[in-house]
């Protein structure tokens, strides 16, 4: 080890600094994982609080619904990150398609727009669109004299619209990677295309998209490393206590959320974290050990 | 894409163009309402909801945000010092640790990523974290906090490095070390040319992420002449909610509340789009590696 | 590979470990080091009984809310009085509303520089004591440096806030006297011909009448946060007196109440007899009101409280309390229509009063300083000029008292610009019996606060706080259910009353609420016990 570092020490010293950064504020106060398994009080501190196994899972066990909302949190992480991906992937590779840099940058800079709306924002418009005794929606459905809609009693129209308003929210931070990733490709790749007499269309399918393959890669890697926590505020904001569609639309932060409101428990808010954090580590050391048999470089580790 | 314009399909052009435009439509037409709202009148707004065009025209919600500019400004001043400082420091200390991830003669190189990525799973929660720093640290109320803690993001590092390797070629780096380069020649002068599109896509989420922070703000700032531009806001609203919810002596003063949280956003946002022209500048055109290497 | 990586992480979790350990180890000798100090100061002085203030001191107070901008300046005023009067001198912090979750525990827990903190029953006064965040206070303490306060205060308060026999906390010495209300429009009411009525559960015509002649507004416009459990609350009211769970106070959850017009003090779930069948019959009107359209569908989604777009004529009815409908009346009046207020009452026309523990200050428990901070929180909460320094601000620039003896605002002085409006500072805990009337409030209003007082009945268990520690998880869960399968049946949103019921109660079974009545019948029997 002692030669290896001295035999790379100019690469060392540049991670060094990083190195140290996440040594103070990750790894120091990671201590506090154990209060997941502990009655925590002020007197006795993180370490000298007494334990009490699993009590403060308890709770979120005996709801009866923890195989629902981890199914949930999982279900809809999946269709956000395949549906963010694809979307990402195609307006990159059509933004790059674009040649009026004015029209380019302006559409850009729209597509990003959404990115600085809040979830609560949302959440208004999203009411003030579909609710069903003004919402714009319904005005116009009761003028064609046909019924209006009651959305916001129907489970299954959310599975619909969550995943369509992620994918609004997104898209334009996503395309960002992807165009910064097609812009990064070498041109003279595109150039050797064209002498061969490539179409525009082979160069996408051939060229473009084998080589954004190790960014979606990464991207899909780092997104399953999300997988069990998910989008709190747009599913609070969005949903909030509406229990005609919870046994759809619950996740794992919202049961946490709802059955923590009242207490103050540092124990019980971080015992169901460490759980997310355990299925999260399997999951991810299973998808990167796959990666890695497929291909050694764009595995994360 | 300079080349990529040598063959022409307007068929495949005209697809793009509507697709795009498509797209930036309906994410567009959001914010015109969002926009409109906040230059509505509070009472139009609660009668008759959101619109494409303001009702009832009203500065209400803008003029109660600037009610004392002095704040505002200085508000607005510690939001860009610490987007800027904390942006060149981040991107800079990121860009060197993916590269060295990406080096395969770092022999740790897939420990030291895991290093990384592990602190992203688990943490010890809000209490260690705020007594470290807090007591330990003493960063309670300085500028450092503000600009450390949301420093570096382990997504970023990871995307940074496969980027990394994606524009920078093995050989080339193999072809520098032999013409005797040090590793910090190589990367000052090849790597980071190579990975401008990168480093402007992860600089620009760096500087929002930065912009848009004010929970570090909440949890460790108290004093008045250190709160950034997103941290005023979300206090505003917070005590805007709450004076209308709880106040008896309130006074029958109508305070604009719906708006506001739409004027909030356009002045959140407004400086920060100011940004994008720079980065946009970098995906016009393509790199070409030969450029460098001679 | 594999083993290098727990290699790596077992070295870094040992090192944290390493740290924290240091860090606890740290705060032992911190903590006896003060406690040493401590115990040697007094030594000095001759007459221990006298109070020694003769060193400067500086007591960091922290408050829910907002500083108001003119706060500095009052602040100033405060502290050269209290430099005076006890030789110290209050460095004022707030926790935003949007932070009171997140930071106050932490700021406790970190044992930062705290003396004076705000603490209520609403504001995990239990669960914070429990965790030893305050400084417990004793008897003999209290007469000494907080002699006004003590005065004032109703014994039965202080008793209130006794977690295991010890109170941690100072309450207020005058509860705020409010009671639930309903607001309607006088001039709709009147103009569709419409009777005047005193009760909630006779406001069917009224709401048949909106929903008839005003298409723009819909009769109950519920918000999913205040509203929502409200109307089923009134009406539940009517048949079983009945405020919220005495388990987690949370209204919008299940759990266990009490009649209280009852003097027995019996307990039970809301899911049995006697509370099930009141609770059924408001369950039935309010699906028939929600079945007839005047409840809008989606409450759950709305963010905007019935109170805060009544004046504009989007919602029949607004709810609220005593308190907090003032500025809304005052509004209306402004749009012109007067409006009628409407109390929520028991069956025998009774209101609860507030509990003691609504608002008051606690010592921190690493407070250095604790006698100078009592003596600063009686100053803060009795002395008059300090009073209304802190909740009206500065004479002639934040108010001015008229000739009718009541608070108006100075020439050019409107609620927009006036940099210290009215009890906006968060003291709540200061004797209010020495405030005067506000000049701008309508008559209506005047009338209602006037009279609530008479209705209002002290409940038997206003002095019992329930310890929820050894059922925390249980009440966790019967949270959770709650707003699953309770929340619906608030606005009358189920296909079937009595099945919702069913499955209703069969959920809470699993979620452990036979445990937290069994926990609750323990506690409320001692306490019962102790007031014989």
């Amino acid at each position: 080890m002692i030669r290896e570092i001295r035999k790379n020490w100019p690469l060392y010293t540049m991670f060094l600094p990083i190195a140290v950064y996440f040594l103070i504020f990750a790894y120091a106060p990671m201590a506090g994982v154990v209060m997941a398994f502990k009655d925590f009080n002020y007197r006795g501190g993180i370490f000298g609080s007494p334990w009490n196994g699993f009590d403060n899972f308890e709770y979120f066990f005996r709801s009866g619904k923890a195989w629902l909302v981890t199914k949930n949190t999982i279900m809809y992480n999946v269709v956000f990150l395949g549906a963010y991906t694809l979307f990402s992937v195609m307006t990159a590779v059509f933004l790059s398609e674009v040649y009026n840099k004015f029209f380019k940058r302006v559409s850009q800079t729209f597509l990003f727009l959404p990115y600085f709306i809040s979830w609560v924002t949302v959440s208004a418009f999203v009411y003030n669109f579909l609710n069903y005794e003004y919402g714009i929606v319904n005005v116009i459905l009761r003028k064609l004299n046909l019924d209006a809609i009651d959305i916001y009693s129907s489970p299954s129209i959310w599975f619909l619209i969550l995943p369509l308003l992620y994918v609004w929210k997104w898209v334009g931070y996503g395309s960002i990677l992807y165009l910064a990733a097609i812009v990064g490709i070498d041109q003279e790749v595109y150039e050797a295309a064209t002498i061969d007499g490539a179409s525009r269309w082979q160069k996408i399918t051939r060229i473009t998209i084998p080589l954004l393959k190790p960014t979606m890669i990464i991207l899909i890697l780092l997104g399953l490393g999300r997988i069990m926590r998910g989008e709190f505020d747009m599913f609070y904001q969005l949903i909030g206590n509406n229990g005609m569609l919870m046994d759809a639309t619950d996740i794992i932060d919202t049961l946490v959320f709802r059955s923590l409101v009242g207490t103050q428990d540092f124990g019980m808010a971080s015992s169901v974290g460490f759980y997310q954090s355990v299925l999260t580590l399997i999951i991810i050391l299973s998808a990167n050990y796959l990666v890695r048999r497929y291909d050694k470089d764009q595995a994360l580790f | 894409m300079g080349t990529n314009k040598l063959n022409k399909a307007p068929g495949f052009t005209a697809l793009s163009y509507l697709i795009i435009g498509g797209l930036a439509l309906i994410t567009v037409i959001p914010f015109v309402v969002l926009i409109s709202g906040s230059l509505s009148s509070e009472s139009a707004v609660l009668k008759s909801g959101y619109w494409f065009w303001p009702r009832e025209f009203s500065w209400d919600a803008y003029a109660f945000i600037f009610r004392y500019p002095a704040e505002v400004i200085s508000a607005y001043r510690v939001s860009i010092i610490i987007t800027v400082v904390g942006t060149v420091i981040g991107l800079f200390v990121s860009t060197m640790a993916a590269y060295v991830l990406y080096r395969k003669e770092v022999k740790y190189r897939n420990a030291l990523a895991f290093y990384l990525f592990f602190t992203t799973l688990f943490n010890g929660g809000l209490a260690p974290f705020y007594i470290l720093i807090t007591k330990y640290l003493d960063l309670k109320n300085t500028l450092p906090v503000l600009i450390l803690l949301p420093m570096f993001n382990v997504m970023y590092i990871l995307i940074l490095r496969s980027f990394i390797r994606g524009s920078v070629p093995e050989p080339l780096i193999e072809s520098a070390k032999i013409d005797g380069a040090g590793e910090y020649r190589i990367f000052f002068q090849m790597v980071l040319p190579l990975s401008k599109p990168a480093l402007a896509s992860i600089g620009l989420f760096t500087a929002l992420a930065y912009w848009n922070d004010w929970w570090t703000a909440m949890m460790f700032v108290s004093k008045d002449h250190l709160i950034p531009l997103q941290y005023m806001l979300y206090k505003m609203i917070s005590s805007v909610n709450m004076s209308a919810a709880m106040a008896q002596y309130a006074g029958a003063m109508e305070q604009p509340k719906e708006t506001f949280k739409l004027a909030m956003t356009v002045v959140a946002t407004g400086p920060i789009l100011a940004l994008f022209p720079f980065v946009q500048k970098y995906f016009v055109s393509g790199v070409t590696i030969g450029a460098v290497k001679g | 590979m594999r083993n290098k990586f727990s290699f790596v992480v077992t070295m870094l979790l040992l090192f944290s470990l390493v740290l924290a350990a240091c860090s606890s180890n740290n705060d032992g000798n911190n903590g006896a080091a003060e406690t040493n100090g401590s115990s040697a100061s007094p030594s000095g002085s001759a007459n221990s009984d006298a109070i020694d203030n003769s060193k400067e001191v500086k007591l960091s107070m922290y408050l829910l809310g907002d500083a108001p901008k003119g706060m500095p300046e009052v602040m100033e005023q405060v502290n050269k009085k209290m430099k005076e009067s006890i030789n110290a001198t209050i460095d004022l912090n707030y926790i935003g509303w949007g932070d009171v979750q997140s930071k106050y525990p932490l700021i406790l827990a970190s044992g930062e520089d705290v003396d004076i903190i705000f603490t209520a029953d609403w504001n995990f006064y239990v669960q914070e004591a429990n965790k030893g965040a305050f400084y417990p206070l004793k008897q003999d303490e209290l007469n000494k440096y907080m002699p006004k306060q003590m005065e004032k205060l109703n014994p039965e308060a202080l008793k209130a806030a006794e977690i295991n026999g010890v109170p941690y906390m100072i309450p207020t010495a005058t509860p705020d006297r409010k009671a639930s209300v309903a607001v309607i429009r006088k001039d709709l009411r009147e103009k569709y011909g419409v009777p005047a009525f005193t009760k909630f559960s006779e406001i069917g015509p009224y709401l048949e009448a909106i929903k008839k002649n005003e298409p723009n507004m819909i009769p109950l416009n519920l918000d999913n946060q205040f509203d929502l459990p409200t109307p089923h609350l009134y009406l539940t009211n009517e048949k079983i007196a009945y405020t919220q769970p005495l388990d987690s106070g949370n209204p919008m959850a299940q759990g266990i109440a009490y009649d209280y017009e009852d003097p027995s003090g019996k307990v039970f779930t809301t899911v049995e007899e006697p509370f099930l069948s009141a609770s059924k019959y408001a369950s039935n009107i309010m699906k028939e009101w929600y079945d007839k359209g005047y409840v809008n569908k989606n409450p759950y989604a709305n963010k905007t409280r019935s109170k805060d777009n009544f004046c504009e004529g989007k919602s029949g009815v607004a709810f609220g309390n005593s308190l907090d409908v003032a500025a809304m009346t005052e509004l209306c009046a402004s749009k012109g229509f007067d409006v009628e207020i409407i109390t929520a009452t028991s069956p025998q026309g009774h209101a609860p009063q507030n509990t003691w523990l609504n608002n008051g200050l606690a010592v921190a428990a690493n407070s250095k300083n604790p006698e100078r901070a009592l003596q600063a929180m009686d100053l803060i909460m009795q002395d008059p000029e300090i009073v209304y320094l802190v909740s009206f601000g500065i004479e002639g620039k934040n108010y001015v008292i008229n000739a009718d003896d009541k608070i108006a605002l100075p020439e050019g002085v409107t609620p927009e610009n006036n940099t210290f409006p009215t009890d906006s500072s968060g003291f709540w805990f200061v004797n209010k019996d020495l405030f005067k009337p506000l000049a701008n409030w309508p008559q209506s209003y005047i009338d209602h606060i006037n009279s609530v007082g008479e209705k209002l009945k002290p409940q038997l268990y206003a002095g019992f706080t329930f310890n929820s520690e050894s059922v925390k998880s249980q009440i966790a869960s019967v949270a959770n259910v709650s707003t699953q399968y309770g929340s619906p049946l608030f606005i009358g949103a189920v296909k079937n009353v009595d099945e919702a019921y069913v499955q209703l109660a069969d959920k809470l079974k699993a979620a452990g609420i036979e445990k937290i009545k069994a926990e609750m019948e323990k506690q409320t029997t001692a306490y019962l016990a102790t007031l014989k």
